[in-house]
């Protein structure tokens, strides 16, 4: 059984732990709190000042004195060791009372609500999620001021002790994915988390897979709307991203501005996203099958352009297609890791210094190098950074299956990959709706963005307890002609 | 009786999707010959009495799972005992192994001969394996996800249209100019490429609300009955009737016709393509042999999986050349047409009058 004293003596083993005595007549006033983590201005103002004016009060006298409004009395020492370790203030009367006093005076520092770095967007707002969580949940809140938002708190980590709040619209959101994610949140076995990216790795229902299953996002409008829609939505304190759950492949498809646009406009652009990422797959693979195995297949009008431009080019196509994809790979990975000045040099002196200069020493014919940029390109167009990723490494399997068998091969690991895909969900959701299982009105907003006034139902995949949005009678009212 | 969890059942229009390409295989390549040979230009009308027999089966199939909200192994061994019943599930498991031997065969055949002349049968059988392990292990729905994708492949019947200006439409007259005795061998002959429809009878109970799903397995077989038309006409209109026996897969040889502005040979993007229509069949091939299994010996449908597929790679690595092919081709069809013909009739007749005993005893 430890007491208050005891909590004293152990965290006074820590040099930034402070226990102030305050002398009285009576018995004396203990004051503990870390000074790296308390405000002084509350402390000195608020704490000390009541204190030294009411030097003779009682404990539970001095408590409505205090004039913070976070603060309670506890007698329960786990709670009041770990809001010591929080940056409360914990104040005692008398060594061996049992009670304390706790008041808030947590000094929190974080970053201001910048623009997003990694989603950017055109049109719409420029602001995006921080590292403290209440500042994100104010960013939430203010989004959607009304009593249906539910935030759950939960604490994840062993070290970090991380605050993990679950967003979720209550009487929409389904049950079911609410619970399943506070279940697995809990069933974390982890130590330090770090980031949000890390929770997710831990909480997703194949963590072998290389497709993200939840959707992290730093825009506060992403995930308001995700929100509405009856997604849940995490946020980790220390992680400027929220995460996003169920989610189905198209979801990675969509980007918010999309919906900022007029919809014929919206729509074409998600299409072009998706033929962008077909092609980013299969270019370079299509162009190893085809000569490797399959020159005879291309037409007589193509064939001298391919002919001519790789005649001097010593390297197997393979070998050729492997070097430049890797160098790619290379460039992005240099311009990633440096500071944005140096990146824009890397940009200039590996894209065109080191491109015209392979393709004039024959390294690389000039094909290639208008595939493979390309593909890089069209690999940059997906919305969220987590699928790019995922587009950039699964073309490698796709190029060396090309060598292996040509056109079988691009086959062979095309149905691998569908088959994996078949095979995962999100939240327990098929990852692959609203294509299979097929689900006509859940269609409606991935190949296309459909006009906001046709868009009264909430997505079915994601099984809401209220699916409708809003009144379509009032929302689209046709008119007769000349009325 | 339906023990199955709601998470693992499919909605009843999916039947569409998967009826069609059990029905569809790869023997499909090869339909139009001998139909042809034996009733000429009149090949379509045995095909119509052949729709026809094939959608009373599956109305008897319906009615005998229907009534005993069951599927066929239950079924097996409530009606003829553990034993008999038992032997009869175990012939079922043969056959479906052979079917997919057959299936995984074919298409290695067809890579052989349209693209990788030189290519080993062994590699390309443990990719296709490996692949099938995979998609079995998913489960029930992913096999019918694997249906659906396989739907795609009827993008390729465009194709034909390339061969528009090489018709000949005098080959269709006369009309009716055939014997009674060669519509009734056409018939036979076409029987083959509606075999398919067995699966159901073990999958049943995996659909939601199973009685549902007839009207989606009926439409499957008209929608393949108007695919094997155009196959037929097409056929008809593009060889002469004496040409048409050296081709061995008529149904490639037209994808010679179609040309792009950059793609010279699409056969070769047409003939990989297969590869879509083997995989719903000889997934749900094993995946019904490793149901029978488990509800007959209690074992693992996941420990049971590799050992057929380990014995499918056995079978497909022995089956040297055409002629070996064309054996199992006949053994499947005669068992195919014995099961489908005669042995859900009698199963049908058999339940009836049993439903009738309970009624009025």
């Amino acid at each position: 059984m430890i007491t208050v004293p005891q909590i004293w003596n152990e965290l006074k083993e820590s040099s930034d732990f402070v226990c102030l005595q305050f002398e009285t007549q009576t018995e004396p006033y203990f004051i503990g709190y870390f000074k790296s983590l308390t405000d002084p201005e509350v402390l000195d103002q608020r704490i000390m000042a009541s204190l030294s004016m009411e030097p003779e009060t009682p404990l539970d006298d001095l408590y409505p004195l205090i004039r913070v409004a976070d603060k309670e009395i506890s007698s329960d020492l786990s709670q009041i060791h770990n809001k010591l370790l929080r940056g409360y203030v914990a104040i005692q009367h008398g060594l061996h009372h049992p009670k304390c006093i706790l008041v808030n005076a947590v000094l929190s520092k974080s970053r201001d609500v910048t623009i997003p770095e990694i989603e950017f967007n055109v049109e719409g707002s420029k602001e995006a999620f921080v590292e403290s969580l209440d500042t994100n949940l104010n960013l939430i809140r203010k989004r959607i001021p009304i009593s249906a938002l539910r935030v759950k708190e939960i604490i994840v980590g062993s070290v970090s002790k991380s605050r993990v709040a679950i967003c979720y619209m209550d009487g929409v959101t389904n049950d079911q994915y609410v619970n399943t994610c506070i279940q697995r949140l809990e069933n974390i076995q982890f130590d330090m988390i770090p980031d949000i990216t890390v929770i997710q790795q831990l909480i997703e229902d194949n963590s072998n897979s290389i497709f993200p299953q939840m959707l992290g996002t730093e825009r506060t409008d992403r995930a308001s709307w995700g929100l509405t829609l009856g997604q849940v939505c995490i946020f980790v304190d220390g992680s400027p991203t929220a995460m996003l759950g169920p989610v189905s492949l198209g979801s990675f498809f969509t980007s918010y501005e999309d919906y900022f646009l007029p919809w014929i406009i919206g729509s074409i652009m998600r299409l072009i996203r998706i033929i962008s990422v077909v092609f980013s797959v299969f270019a370079s693979a299509i162009y190893v099958a085809i000569l490797t195995y399959h020159g005879h297949g291309i037409s007589n009008i193509f064939l001298p352009t391919i002919i001519s431009s790789r005649i001097d080019v010593p390297f197997s196509p393979v070998i050729e297609v492997l070097i430049m994809e890797l160098s790619i790979e290379l460039l992005r990975e240099a311009g990633a890791r440096l500071p944005s000045k140096i990146g824009q040099t890397i940009g200039i002196v590996g894209g065109i210094v080191l491109g015209t200069a392979a393709v004039q020493a024959a390294l690389t014919s000039n094909f290639l190098l208008i595939i493979v940029a390309l593909s890089a390109m069209a690999s940059f167009t997906m919305p969220v950074f987590q699928m790019s990723n995922v587009i950039r490494i699964i073309r490698f399997p796709f190029i060396i299956a090309a060598q292996i068998w040509g056109l079988l091969g691009i086959y062979i690991c095309a149905i691998a990959v569908i088959t994996h895909l078949l095979r995962l969900t999100s939240l327990g959701m098929p990852y692959l709706v609203p294509f299979y299982p097929l689900r006509h009105k859940g269609l409606f907003d991935t190949l296309i963005r459909p006009p906001l006034s046709k868009f009264y139902q909430r997505p079915g995949f994601l099984r809401t307890k209220h699916p409708i949005r809003f009144d379509k009678k009032h929302a689209s009212k046709k008119k007769d002609i000349d009325e | 009786m339906n023990s199955v969890h709601e998470r693992y059942t499919v909605s009843p229009y999916l039947i569409f999707f998967m009826v069609q390409p059990m029905l569809f295989g790869l023997e499909f390549l090869s339909m139009s010959i001998k139909p042809i040979q034996l009733a000429g230009q009149d090949a379509w009308f045995p095909l119509f009495i052949c729709a026809f027999i094939a959608h009373i089966v599956m109305y008897m199939i319906y009615q005998i799972l229907n009534q005993n909200q069951a599927d066929l192994i239950q079924i097996h061994q409530q009606f003829f005992g553990k034993w008999v019943g038992g032997g009869l599930n175990m012939i079922f498991i043969t056959y479906f192994m052979l079917v997919s031997i057959y299936q995984i065969r074919l298409f290695i055949e067809i890579i052989q001969v349209w693209i990788f002349p030189d290519l080993e049968t062994w590699p390309v059988a443990l990719v296709l394996l490996a692949l099938t392990y995979y998609m079995v292990s998913g489960g029930f729905r992913v096999i019918v996800g694997i249906c659906m994708l396989s739907f795609l492949n009827q993008i390729f019947f465009l194709s034909m249209f390339f061969t528009f200006p090489y018709l000949h439409f005098n080959n269709l007259t006369p009309i009716m100019d055939h014997s009674l005795m060669d519509f009734i061998k056409a018939t036979k002959e076409l029987s083959f490429s509606y075999r398919g429809m067995e699966f159901l009878l073990f999958c049943y109970t995996f659909i939601k609300a199973p009685q549902k799903s007839q009207k989606w397995s009926q439409w499957a077989i008209i929608s393949m009955t108007i695919l094997y038309l155009v196959e037929i006409f097409f056929s008809l209109l593009l060889f002469k009737p004496e040409q048409l026996p050296t081709e061995i897969w008529p149904a490639l040889s037209k994808y010679k016709f179609v040309q792009f502005p950059f793609i010279e040979r699409f056969e070769f993007i047409g003939s990989s393509a297969m590869i879509l229509r083997i995989f719903p069949i000889v997934c749900l091939s094993t995946w019904s042999s490793g149901r029978i299994m488990k509800s007959m010996f209690s074992v693992k449908q996941r420990t049971m999986l590799p050992f057929f597929l380990v014995l499918m790679f056995i079978a497909v690595c022995c089956v040297p050349n055409r002629k070996s092919i064309e054996g199992i081709q006949t053994w499947i069809s005669m068992t195919g047409f014995c099961i489908l013909y005669v042995y859900i009739p009698f199963l049908y007749i058999l339940n009836a009058i049993k439903m009738k005993v309970r009624r009025t005893a």
